[in-house]
C-alpha cells in the first residue's frame, strides 16, 4: 500500500482527475473530501463489503414451495 | 442453447431473452449474462438465473411490492448506462435472501438492480441514500 502523509487542507491527486482532500481532523476521525468524475462510484468500504456479502447470501437461497411460504407468512 | 441449472433443471436460453449486466452483481464480476425466470408455483417467483454459471441464481422481487414507500432517484448518468431516458421505462428489482429460517427472508433495498427490459441491459447500483436497509425483512411487520 502506498502511504502518504498529508496535513489539513492538503490533497492527493489520482490519475489526474480524482482529488482527495483532508477537510477536517478530529481525535478519532477525519473528514475526507473527494472530487471525482461522476461516473466513478464511491462507497464507504463497509457498505460495499456488506452488499457483496448480501449478494453472496442471495445466491445461496433455496426455493420454497409456495404453500409453505404462505403458511410461514401467516405465522408471523 | 440448453442450460442445466441447479434449481430449475434444463432451461432453454433464447438469445433475445438474455439480459446483459453493464455493471456486475457485486462479487460476481465474471457473470454478466442472466435470464429472468418466472415460476408462480414457487417462492420466490422471480429469479435471475446466471448463464455463465448454471449453478448460480438470485431470487429477486419488486421492491415496490414489499415497501410501498420505496422510491429511488437516479442520476442521468445511471440511466444512460443502461440506455434509459427515464426511470419509468425501467424495471427495478432487488435481490432476496431466502435462508432455511423463513422468518429471515429479506431483500436488499439498498442495492437495487435497474433493468431496461427493452434493451435487455441491467446493472446493480448502490444507493447513496442510507434510509433503505440492506436487510429488509419481508415477513417482519416492524418494517411496514
Amino acid at each position: 500500500m502506498l502511504i502518504l502523509t498529508r496535513k489539513l487542507g492538503e490533497s492527493i491527486i489520482i490519475d489526474e482527475n480524482v482529488q482527495i482532500s483532508v477537510i477536517e481532523i478530529n481525535k478519532n476521525n477525519i473528514k475526507i473530501g473527494i472530487n471525482a468524475p461522476k461516473e466513478l462510484t464511491i462507497y464507504r468500504e463497509e457498505v460495499f463489503l456488506k452488499i457483496k456479502e448480501e449478494n453472496a447470501q442471495s445466491s445461496s437461497s433455496g426455493i420454497i414451495d409456495f404453500v409453505d411460504f404462505q403458511d410461514a407468512a401467516l405465522e408471523v | 442453447m440448453i442450460l442445466k441449472t441447479r434449481l430449475f433443471g434444463e432451461v432453454e436460453v433464447k438469445d433475445e431473452e438474455v439480459i446483459h449486466f453493464t455493471k456486475p452483481i457485486l462479487g460476481f464480476d465474471d457473470c454478466r449474462q442472466y435470464l429472468l425466470v418466472e415460476n408462480e408455483s414457487i417462492f420466490p417467483t422471480f429469479w435471475l438465473q446466471s448463464i455463465n454459471k448454471p449453478n448460480l441464481a438470485f431470487p429477486v422481487v419488486s421492491p415496490f411490492s414489499v415497501d410501498e414507500n420505496y422510491s429511488i432517484n437516479l442520476q442521468n448518468l445511471d440511466l444512460n448506462d443502461i440506455n434509459l431516458k427515464s426511470l419509468d421505462e425501467a424495471l427495478v428489482l432487488t435481490l432476496m435472501v431466502v435462508p432455511q429460517s423463513l422468518s429471515s427472508i429479506r431483500t436488499n433495498l439498498r442495492a437495487p438492480i435497474i433493468y431496461n427490459p427493452e434493451k435487455k441491459i441491467a446493472k446493480q447500483l448502490i444507493l447513496y441514500d442510507e434510509k433503505y436497509p440492506i436487510h429488509f425483512y419481508v415477513l417482519d411487520d416492524a418494517n411496514n
